[in-house]
């Protein structure tokens, strides 16, 4: 099997003022196509810091990020911006819709940016294919969180991404909603859709293919 | 949905999200223009007023004086009939003056004295509309003589009053005030006016004028008209009424500093105030910056999108602050500002759609300018303390 997603020995520090803060310390992972994979740890381990390194929302202080075969981390933030935009899906842990969009231009939005004249009828169907074409012109506000992270699911596919992020998508749902989330993130990967999905919860990361857990910036464990 | 750019489509949306906001905004950026346009009405009106005036009593289309050594123009008659039987020309007045003292009891005054042929004079200037009390003089008239206001006023002199000129040569004769006028023009109003005949006759000045005035069917005609004069062998300096009046043209460009002056702080205000609602709504809106840049927006993506609404307040702002202004200013011009209860002592605003142009390419400019540093920083900021800012 491919692997979709690698990283060689990488490595994040932030710096708090003087101090040196090492988020990220030598890690090594590598994904394949079609994988669903879960990254645990408890609050500090690094966990959001690597999918942020995936998700190319940062870059590391050492090592690579090398994804379908391309090193991203040498990458100039254009670059970076065009290859999110055409590669990667987002969804957030507090949904992050625009508030004054309804969901179907939330939705058509990333399409409308790659101009694609279609937009309007893709995006009516990634809303189908979650369940909400008949709240289509509903603004973020008036839908449920659940139904908001539909959107924000749909949002995420909007460009046919090689690989789908998700950072903790569930922590703002209740136990339905959540689990609604789950069952159609695995929909999408029964579907051949790669998942890296960062959580707390071990019920959810039971769910997954594979766990990557994380302590103190470095792996502890897979399974 | 349409199809349209999804940097203005994303602009419209942020910008029209609340109506109320966006309209607030859009007025505070048109006040500008607003303002902007009845002052350039008012500056065109008053520029207007005073060539209109100093062509309608003083200058007429085309003046014609003496040569520099010469004290007067000759043979008049031949040179007014030269000129009147060039085409397009409505009026020629010959005009004889002469520096006299005035008395009126033991008030006594010098004062510039116009002589003038009263019938010439009405298809010429529009002196003989100017008066304000009494009438003005006739051509059969010489024992009268009208007074300007600023001269009846000093002498303490009423139409049907009497004076007593002393013109230059020394002679002294009385006059019969008939009538008083006031033009608004200094000079003329401290000046005092005869029949031209009756001033030929006391300074032994016959067929002579010092200056010839004359009045063109069409204003545009002037330079034009200028030359053929000259061609026709008159001896004496021809001058168009933009080169007599030349205290309007210092005036207009006083104006025209202060004006400029005006527009730059216009611009530094206008930029001042969009500049800082740009930031506060770019400080609002960082978290949707970021989540903007995280599902694959360019820097330069965030920056046009800013701009682009800073724009949009812009053309919005200039066309509200235009209508305000233009209806301003059309009111000004109906209705003219009275400085004074003195019926020529009124502004006009002079109204045209042209108006619109300087403030509202000043204001855009503003909007724009103001723009690009809240826009600049909103590119630049980092997605993940966006994301999770507030």
């Amino acid at each position: 099997m491919v692997n979709i997603i690698e990283t060689r020995d990488l490595s994040k520090t932030y710096l708090m003022g003087k101090v040196e803060v090492p988020a990220l310390r030598g890690v090594n992972i590598a994904v394949e196509k079609g994988e669903f994979v879960a990254i645990m740890g408890s609050s500090g381990s690094g966990k959001s810091t690597l999918l942020n390194m995936i998700g190319m929302l940062d870059t590391p202080t050492s090592g690579k990020v090398i994804i379908e075969g391309v090193d991203v981390s040498e990458m100039d933030e254009n670059q970076r911006a065009d290859f999110r935009l055409n590669k990667l899906g987002f969804i957030f842990q507090f949904f992050n819709l625009f508030m004054e969009l309804t969901a179907l231009e939330n939705v058509a939005f990333p399409i409308l940016i790659v101009k694609r004249k279609d937009f309007e009828e893709r995006a009516m169907r990634l809303l189908d294919l979650v369940g909400l074409s008949d709240r289509a012109n509903h603004k973020p506000a008036e839908l449920s969180g659940g139904q908001q992270q539909r959107v924000a699911i749909a949002r995420a596919l909007a460009n046919e991404p090689a690989l789908l992020l998700a950072d903790e998508p569930t922590a703002n749902l209740d136990t339905k909603s959540s689990e609604q989330i789950i069952e159609m993130l695995m929909e999408l990967n029964k579907s051949g859709q790669t998942i890296v999905m960062v959580t707390h919860e071990p019920e959810l990361g039971k769910r997954a293919d594979r766990i990557i857990w994380l302590k103190d910036g470095m792996i502890k464990n897979e399974f | 949905m349409p199809m349209m750019n999804a940097i203005l489509f994303l602009a419209l949306k942020d910008v029209f999200k609340d109506k109320k906001t966006f309209l607030l905004i859009s007025i505070a950026v048109g006040a500008g223009v607003a303002i902007m346009i009845p002052m350039q009405g008012l500056f065109e009106g008053v520029i207007s007023n005073l060539y209109e005036t100093t062509i309608d009593v003083a200058t007429g289309h085309i003046t014609i004086h003496p040569e520099e050594d010469k004290k007067f123009l000759e043979n008049i008659d031949s040179v007014e009939g030269k000129l009147k039987l060039l085409p397009q020309i409505k009026g020629v007045s010959a005009r004889l003056t002469d520096q006299a003292i005035l008395t009126k009891k033991e008030k006594i005054m010098p004062s510039p004295l116009i002589g003038l042929t009263p019938s010439d004079e009405r298809g010429t200037s529009k002196i003989s509309e100017r008066v304000v009390n009494g009438k003005f003089l006739s051509d059969t008239d010489r024992k009268e003589v009208v007074l300007g206001s600023v001269l009846a006023d000093e002498l303490k002199v009423d139409t049907g009053e009497s004076v007593t000129v002393t013109f230059s040569n020394g002679l002294k004769k009385d006059y019969h005030v008939k009538g008083i006028l006031k033009t608004g023009m200094g000079s003329l109003d401290s000046g005092a006016y005869l029949n031209k005949k009756e001033l030929e006759e006391n300074l032994d000045a016959k067929n002579k004028a010092s200056e010839i005035i004359v009045r063109l069917e069409d204003i545009q005609l002037a330079e034009k008209y200028k030359v053929l004069i000259m061609q026709q062998g008159i001896n004496g300096k021809v001058k168009t009424w933009e080169e007599e009046a030349v205290y309007v043209k210092r005036l207009k460009s006083n104006w025209v500093f202060i004006s400029n002056m005006f527009i730059i702080l216009s611009l530094v205000a206008a930029s001042v105030s969009v500049g800082v609602l740009m930031y506060t709504r770019v400080e609002h809106k960082i978290r949707e910056i970021g989540i903007l840049k995280a599902i694959g927006a360019r820097n330069s993506f965030v920056l046009k999108v800013i701009l682009t609404e800073s724009l949009i307040f812009g053309i919005t702002g200039v066309i509200l602050g235009s209508l305000m202004g233009l209806s301003i200013t059309k009111y000004w011009e109906v209705h003219p500002i009275m400085l004074s209860t003195a019926e020529s002592n009124v502004i006009s605003a002079s109204f045209s759609f042209y108006l619109v142009l300087t403030p509202s390419i000043i204001i855009l400019l503003a909007t724009l300018l103001a723009g690009l540093y809240p826009a600049w920083r909103a590119s630049r900021i980092n997605i993940i303390k966006a994301i999770w800012h507030g």
